[in-house]
């Protein structure tokens, strides 16, 4: 028989694909064994592969120190039947066996996503977003400027936004790199990026429109919670870059990373929540008449709509 | 019988056995919070001090005791039998028959009469002041008498008496080198009386002070939306200029070498100086009015959006208050026209006087890039009504150029 045996390591990852042929076929940890194994759990001549009449793999034991096991850890009796693509464990180390003919798996498609993972992990395109976000950056903190301008005051934002994106990015990375996967260095710090300038936009426009429309409350809302999608998003494309998982697990990776930041945050931020505010919490963005839309409605439908506040407070001392 | 008295010796002497110290001692551990001045002003016991020295105990009974302190170091305990929150007096009373005591006096004085202040200042001992006599407080809605002579913590709730030992007044308050305030003797009838024909029966003390507050809220604010509101001018704009006297106004220029190129400010304020003491931490009775004008000389149009968004942001209550005293601040947000400007309009009720509220507004500005005016005014302890009406004259008064 001519049989493929492949070492398999923890978490699954490929190890070793050794191709060998004759009617027995012996494992353990001795040099004059066809399968010589380094794992001192094995013993010298510890199982062996034999095909019987039948032409079935038949796996023994050859009444070794720590045993043989099937995949569902059951410590296999003298003999057991195999088949192609199965697992057992010797010792502390896993064999799969596959017979020649096995199918292989079909080949993975490069997708859109990675298409475009790719096309953003271009240095230029990469250096591009960069650019776009440390001037809008720049941008705003020139709009934000009441006093003399001071081109290294401007620069502090920018420059923490730098650091953060890049921190995050490199994270990632690393993480990659420890499961011997590709780094993906720039597109990640690519996809970092646009995260923040989706966030930046999100927000913006939520203030323009909350001003605009007088819908405060609502939008305010709105703008508070996109942020969890679009993380969901980031974290699981950091996934995506980082290794092969099982759409699956990359799903159930990502929620509960969202869900241990979130609820963090959500905890730190609770005893400020509750504390009494003595301030009126009120929405103070304002636009320039160009970019405005607002309609000012009469004065006396303002003081209609004011007069309402006195019986919201009124509920208010009774909760 | 009253003894003529020219000296302040012969006040001490004349009069010290119709003081006492007053103290609000905590239950449990039996040590003092507070401490003030009182004297006798019947045979059966009954004095006055200031509301502001037994208010711990008018807000927690459960938690103070009430002791009166003599001259000669006898402690009696007294009871709270009637205050008047808005004058800042109150009647407490010891079990007596026959005791000394001081008559109020109730005809008017002149400027530059000498009177002589008593109390126990800083927990010192009896001590007696004297002073003079000048007239009442101008630009002030509660009058009050402007003493000169020095008032110490301790000496509130103290008598003032003339030379006759009638009393004019009683000590409140201090604004530091020798300027003194008293509460006029007129007040005090009027409680005494108001005492007497009051039904006998335990008082319920937070009803009594929010009818005390609603009654002179109503009267504050009629007096104040009735007067003819007088404008001026402030940068390109029209803005109220003292509503009433009482309500005086203070101009700044909010520029400095760091903003000088690029914008400049100037701002009105108007508030007055007293306001209603409630208890420690809790005040009301404030009627706030100011004005911001901008002038923008080199911020470009976002800048200058931006400059009016903080001056926007900033608004604040114009009195103080805690968690167990009002609820937080419900505000509606929207623009209002002619000029075009965004306003938020905030009030919050209080927890324990029902229909009172603390109400907040202040608008920007929208529509300009060059200049702007930010408008804002608070009132505190009033009810729905009046205020709705303040906020229509408000919006009213408003002219551009």
């Amino acid at each position: 028989m001519e049989l493929v045996i492949e070492l398999v390591g923890r978490g699954n990852r490929h190890f070793d694909f050794m191709k060998i042929s004759g009617e027995r076929i012996t494992l353990g940890r001795s040099f004059d064994n066809d399968v010589v194994l380094a794992d001192p759990y094995i013993c010298p001549t510890h199982a062996v592969l034999e095909e019987d009449e039948n032409g079935t793999i038949i796996l023994r034991d050859l009444g070794s120190v720590n045993g043989t096991f099937c995949k569902n850890q059951q410590s296999i009796a003298e003999r057991q039947a195999v088949n192609s693509g199965d697992e057992f464990r010797l010792g502390k180390t896993r064999i799969r066996i596959y017979r020649k003919g096995h199918a292989a798996e079909p080949s993975i498609r490069l997708n859109r996503i990675e298409k475009a993972l790719n096309f953003i992990g271009k240095p230029v395109v990469t250096g591009a977003l960069a650019l776009t976000a440390v001037l809008l950056l720049l941008f705003q903190a020139h709009a934000l400027e009441l006093y003399e301008i001071k081109f290294a005051r401007l620069l502090s934002e920018p420059i923490k936004f730098s650091i953060s994106v890049f921190a995050w990015a490199f994270v990632w990375s690393m993480y990659a790199r420890l499961k011997k996967h590709e780094m993906h260095f720039l597109s990640q710090l690519a996809v970092t990026i646009i995260y923040g300038l989706l966030v930046e936009l999100f927000e913006i426009s939520g203030s323009w429109l909350a001003y605009n429309t007088g819908a405060v409350s609502g939008i305010d809302t709105f703008s508070g919670v996109i942020i969890i999608p679009l993380s969901f998003g980031l974290i699981w494309i950091n996934y995506y870059l980082s290794g092969y998982q099982t759409p699956k697990k990359r799903l159930a990776y990502t929620a509960g990373l969202i869900t241990l930041i979130f609820g963090f945050a959500y905890l730190l931020s609770t005893p400020d929540a509750d504390r009494f505010r003595s301030r009126p919490q009120y929405f103070t963005v304002i636009y320039p008449p160009g970019i405005s839309i607002y309609s000012a409605g009469s004065n006396t439908e303002y003081m209609q709509d004011a007069e309402a506040v006195f019986d919201k407070a009124k509920k208010k001392v009774k909760d | 019988m009253p003894v003529r008295a020219e000296n302040p010796q012969q006040i001490f002497s004349a009069y010290a056995d119709r003081l006492y110290q007053i103290k609000v001692l905590e239950k449990q551990s039996r040590r003092k919070s507070a401490l003030g001045s009182g004297f006798v002003v019947s045979r059966d016991g009954l004095m006055v001090t200031n509301y502001h020295v037994v208010s711990k105990f008018i807000h927690e009974p459960d938690k103070y005791y009430l002791e009166a302190v003599s001259v000669d170091n006898k402690v009696v305990a007294i009871t709270i039998e009637d205050f008047d929150i808005i004058n800042d007096l109150a009647l407490v009373k010891f079990h007596a028959k026959n005791t000394p005591m001081l008559e109020i006096r109730k005809t008017t004085l002149r400027k530059g009469d000498s009177i002589y202040s008593m109390g126990n200042p800083l927990d010192l001992g009896t001590a007696v002041v004297p002073g003079t006599y000048n007239g009442y407080t101008t630009q002030s809605y509660y009058k009050r008498i402007h003493f000169t002579g020095a008032i110490n913590p301790g000496m509130s709730g103290g008598p003032v008496i003339d030379g006759d030992g009638k009393v004019v007044g009683v000590n409140v308050a201090t604004a530091g080198n020798q300027v003194g305030f008293l509460v006029v003797a007129k007040k005090l009838l009027k409680l005494l009386e108001s005492y007497q024909t009051r039904k006998p029966g335990k008082l319920d003390y937070q009803r009594h002070i929010e009818q005390q507050l609603i009654k002179n809220q109503q009267e504050l604010m009629q007096t104040v939306l009735q007067a003819d509101w007088k404008t001026t001018r402030l940068g390109e704009a029209h803005v109220l200029n003292e509503i009433v006297p009482f309500i005086p106004c203070w101009g700044d220029k909010g520029n400095s070498r760091k903003n000088k190129d690029r914008f400049t400010t100037i701002s009105i304020q108007c508030r007055p100086k007293e306001t209603v003491y409630i208890k420690q931490g809790f005040n009301t009775g404030m009627i706030e009015v100011q004005y911001s004008w901008v002038d923008n000389i080199s911020l470009n149009s976002l800048q200058f959006t931006n400059l009016l968004q903080r001056l926007y942001g900033g608004a604040g209550p114009g009195n103080s208050a805690y968690e167990e005293d009002v609820t937080e601040y419900v505000c509606h947000e929207g623009f209002v026209e002619k000029p075009d400007e965004r306003a938020v309009f905030c009030s919050r009720a209080y927890k324990k006087y029902k229909g009172l509220f603390d109400v907040l507004y202040i608008s920007t500005t929208v529509d300009k890039t060059d200049k702007g005016l930010i408008s804002h005014f608070t009132l505190s302890g009033v009810e729905k009504a009046p205020a709705m009406k303040f906020l229509a004259r408000f919006l009213e008064a408003r002219k551009w150029n």
